[in-house]
């Protein structure tokens, strides 16, 4: 019966090997990371311009973009994301669950979210509202019109409470039909099962344009809600919200400061000491945020400033030609303002 | 001229025998003609006429393997002819399965894997031809393994025993690769997707639950109550509650139970939940065939003095297995099919891949296509399997009694 | 010790036995070892968990299932954007059982059609039940609910073009809509009466038993009582002073048909995917059972003298229920909890508001336990019943 002994022997090494492991100490997102060697990144599939799967299986986008400006702040290569696509229903718990390190799909900044759900958010990176997508040949003019409509939208966004608000206000009966993502919403929609479609402007003017006859819908110009739309991070971890945070914020000032792709190189031997210390040619706030000095550099030249990324997935550059409005930077009447780097 | 009026006498005859014996049988035979007429030449005209197929050929690869870099494909392939070889192995060691039954299985096995092989040419210049090589290389293997089988006579525990989990673990290899490796450099596995996603994960998910449900199924045979009870509980909460649930358990809760340095990626998440799911349906199959056991087996186990373990897996289990083997490979092709669910949580399988197709700007709205193609392939494989659990069915006399 | 024989012979020696070769004892200490694996396991992953969530002041509590919802669920009882996330879960909770209980009931009628029909002579009903079955069953649920809904239901004309069918039954993507009767002021005057009608029915059905046990000749104990509740309660609506029931027909006001009965595409995709996947199944149950029911069984009972109805009645049907219940069962129980896939084609069922809740709130942990505990007293329940009718139909041997 030594075996038996054995066995026990084996077994009590096995838990204390699993007791050992559970006394490890937190560490950081940043240094999970960067072990790590990926970044794990939270993202749309089916929103054209802001998170999509190319024919070649490949994640293209605006949101997509600020995942490699993150990897660039961390490992300078783009390349090195994980991307996890998520529905509406699973972003959150993928994020408190740490499956994630940052979620970059088109979610709503709320204090509901920022304090009971367990997330932090981290700049707005695309202001947005809820608008309402209907065909034109119903020649509706305003959203009060729709009483008695059905709406199509996606089941566990801020859109489904805001829209149900909208209507409680105003007393009139709707009927709410919640899908589990874009593509569910649209396909019902596009068939008649519901009279309109309604969810943050962007995500449906992308669709619009994604539509066989994008002409034939029409985006009223209401909007319902305020939907400011920005990258999340887990919960209680400052530095890594801190490198979220001024990953974004390079990227505007870049912008404010003329710095872009092209440019880059001239720009690193500009004498302007902002533009120095940006590009971290003289000072250490990179290092100051336990990053690579040369972050901001890193960025624009791996990704590009804030509104080349806007341009390109979403501007004149992009089928969608949305204007940058309320998204434009402060000194052009804009929202964007990023604080100083300094 | 004679023999065509006897002919069609012939046919006359077996008409009235078989669809107008009575007035009762004849407005059956004629109201179900009418039934397949409105439901057959609808979806007819609709495949040759009415359907842009150019959404099928367009994703072929995201179909076939999801994200796996186009460079790299070739480590698919091989896979691929691998597997024809093992099939044709597998397929040896039925000895109610003729030459000419084997042969038709090859050619469905060969449709099959075209998909994966051959269908990826349209969009590479130069594989064309490679593929092609490919597909000849999977057909020689399928024979050579079946001739092998048949003239060595492996035993069916041989070949499932050794040469299915050996290509496992060979096929796991060659598709993930090594980090800094030139030759086979790593593949993540969440670029995995489509049929190739779908039959890992049922394949892995046979493999593993497997053993499983043998343990749980002892256990909860066992006399030792604290073991007993732990199992039972296990099974039931398993069998009691939908596979999405335990997805999304999955999801949600295997990050939050391991440590914060210790990840999982979500494939492998998927596929504990799956095999936790299919271990405890094994488990009862296996169960029904040791409660069949005459209790004789065991006391004479013990009469001739084997202990607790022994008797278990040399005289017990193997009975035991051998009289639910059809049941159990009905199991297989329930969770081939439920692998369709991991598509909710996020993974890119062949469902996966087909709601991609859909929300691809140019193929909007062909719905009717993509999902037609998926189901004829679930189809093929589901019905591949379930000949072979019917051949075995016949063989071990099962269903005879 | 008890369990050897000879222990009350050798007494002395038993004694002697060390511990680790004493059977109770080697059991003793393997269950503990097991229990202290286990709980070692459950302890640590539960440590990780809690240290997890404290790290982001996340909580387990069922508090927050009283808080206002704040949404609004598409289908289903009575419920407003006002109500709380218990309510909503209620609502979703009845959708489930409202399609799985018409599910069993279509799914066992067609199964039986089906199962029936491949036992057919007639080649015609053999060959289209055999490729049924051998069609629907190979393919996913999950894709099949797809098709369903995706390219038949949404494929039907709008709701301003819809097609209308005899009875002013309107169909069209918006769902099928059917006349239905509404309550007026004398509804429940007349529910009255027919709980006088039902009561009457059973009266007559007693006075009939008795009649049979003293007679000793079989009596139709199925029509007269039927006929005398009828009576009854049709008469009673003449008694009254306005028609306890009007019948309303849907009428397009607006966006959207009025009045009747409605069934949303995404209730009827999910019934119709849920009917037909079940049934081939169910087909093949009903056919193994038939099958298992001696031919002898059959021959004998034609010997008799029994016509072929009644011999399938008396002879063959009770037989095979025997063989056909159990597994039948469980094809109730794996439909019920197929329903949960109602969530990819937004019918609001158990699953989807519970996930729709987990979301709003962001208490994804409280919501799967609720969820697992729903389902499992649903499985509980089913299996209660197999268990019951198992006793109940148990050969009793003599």
């Amino acid at each position: 019966m030594t075996k038996n002994r054995l066995k026990l022997a084996a077994s009590t090494l096995f838990t204390l090997v699993l007791i050992l492991g559970a006394s490890s100490v937190f560490a950081g997102k940043l240094d999970t990371v960067k072990r790590r060697g990926i970044l794990h990144c939270g993202v749309n599939k089916m929103i054209p311009g802001f998170g999509f799967l190319t024919p070649s299986g490949q994640f293209e986008g605006f949101d997509v973009a600020f995942c490699k400006a993150i990897a660039s702040t961390v490992f300078n290569d783009p390349t090195k994301v994980k991307y996890v696509p998520l529905s509406s229903a699973q972003r959150f718990t993928a994020l408190q669950a740490g499956e994630i390190d940052v979620l970059s799909r088109n979610t709503t900044w709320t204090a509901s979210r920022d304090g009971a759900v367990g997330l932090d958010f981290t700049v707005t990176t695309f202001y947005d509202g809820q608008g309402v997508l209907v065909k034109k040949d119903l020649g509706i003019q305003g959203i009060s019109e729709l009483a008695g409509a059905t709406f199509c939208t996606i089941s566990g966004t801020t859109t489904e409470k805001n829209i149900t608000d909208y209507f409680a206000k105003r007393n009139v009966k709707f009927k709410l039909l919640t899908f589990e993502d874009a593509d569910g919403m649209m396909s019902a929609f596009r068939a008649n099962r519901c009279d309109a479609a309604t969810s943050d402007r962007s995500t449906l003017l992308a669709r619009q344009y994604a539509e066989k006859n994008p002409s034939i819908y029409v985006l009223m110009d209401q909007t319902i809600s305020k939907e400011p739309l920005g990258p999340a991070v887990g919960s209680n971890d400052s530095q890594w919200r801190d490198v979220v945070v001024w990953t974004v914020y390079g990227m505007l000032a870049a912008e404010e400061l003329g710095v872009t792709q092209k440019n880059l190189e001239a720009m690193k031997k500009n004498k302007d000491p902002v533009i120095q210390r940006l590009l971290g040619v003289t000072g250490t706030l990179g290092k100051g945020l336990g990053v690579d000095n040369h972050f901001v550099a890193n960025i624009i030249k791996n990704v590009g400033n804030y509104g080349e990324v806007f341009e390109r997935n979403l501007g004149m550059k992009s089928k969608f030609k949305m204007s940058r409005g309320l998204n434009a930077l402060w000194t052009d009447g804009g929202l964007m303002y990023a604080p100083p780097f300094r | 001229m004679s023999s065509h009026t006897v002919s069609k006498n012939m046919m006359i005859l077996w008409l009235r025998k078989n669809m107008f014996s009575s007035w009762r049988s004849a407005l059956l035979s004629l109201g179900s003609l009418w039934l397949a007429y409105l439901i057959l030449v609808p979806i007819l005209v609709f495949v040759v006429h009415d359907a842009n197929w150019e959404v099928i050929v367009d994703n072929i690869h995201l179909f076939a393997v999801g994200s796996y870099p186009a460079d790299q494909l070739w480590r698919v392939f091989l896979n691929v002819v691998l597997l024809m070889g093992l099939i044709g192995g597998t397929v040896a060691t039925q000895t109610t399965m003729g030459i000419k039954s084997a042969s038709l299985f090859m050619l469905f096995t060969a449709c099959a894997l075209w998909i994966v092989i051959g269908g990826n040419g349209s969009d590479r210049e130069g594989m064309n031809a490679i593929n092609h090589y490919f597909l000849i290389a999977g057909l020689g293997l399928y024979l050579l393994g079946y001739t092998t089988t048949k003239k060595k006579a492996f035993s069916r525990a041989k070949v499932f025993g050794i040469g299915w989990l050996l290509y496992i673990l060979l096929s796991l290899i060659l598709l993930s690769g090594f980090t800094g490796n030139s030759f086979l450099p790593k593949v993540t596995n969440h670029l995995w997707g489509g049929l190739l996603l779908t039959l890992l994960v049922t394949v892995v998910g046979i493999a593993a639950s497997f053993p499983f449900g043998i343990a749980l199924a002892l256990g909860r045979k066992s006399e030792l109550p604290v073991i007993k009870l732990f199992c039972i509980g296990f099974i039931e909460t398993i069998r009691g509650v939908p596979l999405i649930t335990l997805l999304f358990m999955g999801q949600v809760l295997i990050p939050l139970f391991l440590p914060p340095a210790l990840v999982v990626s979500n494939l492998v998440r998927v596929m504990i939940a799956v095999t936790l799911f299919a271990a405890a349906y094994m488990a009862e199959y296996i169960r029904g065939g040791l409660q069949a056991l005459p209790i004789g087996q065991n006391e004479a186990a013990q009469a001739l003095g084997l202990n607790r373990v022994q008797t278990n897996f040399l005289i017990i289990l193997p009975q035991a297995i051998r009289a639910v083997i059809p049941a159990l490979v009905g199991e297989c092709i329930a969770l081939f099919k439920d692998t369709s669910l991991v598509a909710i949580v996020g993974l890119l399988d062949l469902t996966g891949a087909a709601k991609a197709a859909i929300g691809q700007p140019n193929f909007i709205g062909l719905e009717a296509e993509v999902f037609m193609t998926i189901a004829l392939v679930y189809w093929i494989f589901s019905y591949l399997m379930s000949i072979y659990s019917q051949n075995l069915e016949r063989q071990l006399g099962v269903g005879i009694r | 010790m008890t369990n050897n024989p000879h222990s009350s012979l050798h007494k002395s020696e038993a004694i002697r036995i060390p511990f680790y070769r004493n059977v109770k004892m080697i059991n003793l200490l393997l269950q503990l070892l097991f229990f202290l694996i286990i709980g070692i396991l459950a302890f640590w992953l539960l440590r990780n968990m809690f240290s997890g969530l404290a790290q982001q002041n996340l909580k387990i509590q069922f508090g927050f299932m009283t808080e206002e919802a704040g949404f609004s669920i598409s289908e289903g009882i009575e419920f407003s954007s006002k109500n709380s996330y218990w309510k909503a879960f209620q609502v979703g909770a009845v959708n489930t059982l409202y399609v799985s209980v018409l599910g069993i009931l279509l799914s066992t009628v067609l199964g039986t059609l089906i199962g029936v029909g491949r036992l057919s002579h007639n080649f015609l009903i053999n060959t289209l039940s055999t490729a049924y079955v051998e069609i629907v069953r190979n393919i996913p649920l999950l894709v099949q609910l797809f098709a369903w809904y995706h390219v038949v239901y949404l494929a039907l004309p709008g709701i301003r073009q819809s097609i209308p069918l005899p009875g002013s039954i309107h169909l069209s993507n918006r769902g099928a809509f059917f006349p239905w009767w509404e309550g007026t002021d004398t509804t429940r005057m007349w529910f009255g009466f027919i709980g006088l009608a039902i009561l009457s029915g059973i009266g007559v059905l007693t006075i009939m038993k008795r009649k049979e046990r003293r007679s000793g000749l079989p009596q139709s104990k199925i029509l007269l009582p039927l006929l005398v509740f009828s009576g009854v309660s049709l008469l009673s609506i003449f008694a009254l002073p306005q028609y306890p029931l009007h019948l309303s027909s849907p009428r397009l006001k607006g966006f959207n048909f009025q009045g009747g009965i409605h069934f949303s595409p995404e209730f009827m995709g999910l019934l119709t995917g849920l009917t037909i996947y079940t049934a081939a199944f169910i087909a093949e149950i009903v056919r193994a059972g038939i099958l298992a029911v001696h031919k002898g069984q059959g021959e004998a009972a034609q010997a008799l003298g029994l016509t072929p109805l009644q011999i399938f009645r008396r002879v063959v049907f009770p037989q095979a229920l025997r063989v056909i219940f159990p597994p039948l069962a469980n094809q109730y129980l794996n439909l019920t909890k197929n329903s949960s896939l109602a969530l990819v084609i937004g019918f609001a069922d158990l699953f989807q508001v519970s996930q729709t809740i987990s979301n709003q709130s962001g208490n994804a942990i409280p919501i799967i336990l609720l969820i697992m505990g729903s389902y499992l007293s649903l499985s509980l329940f089913i299996s209660t019943i197999i268990n019951w009718f198992n006793t109940k139909t148990e050969i009793v041997t003599r």
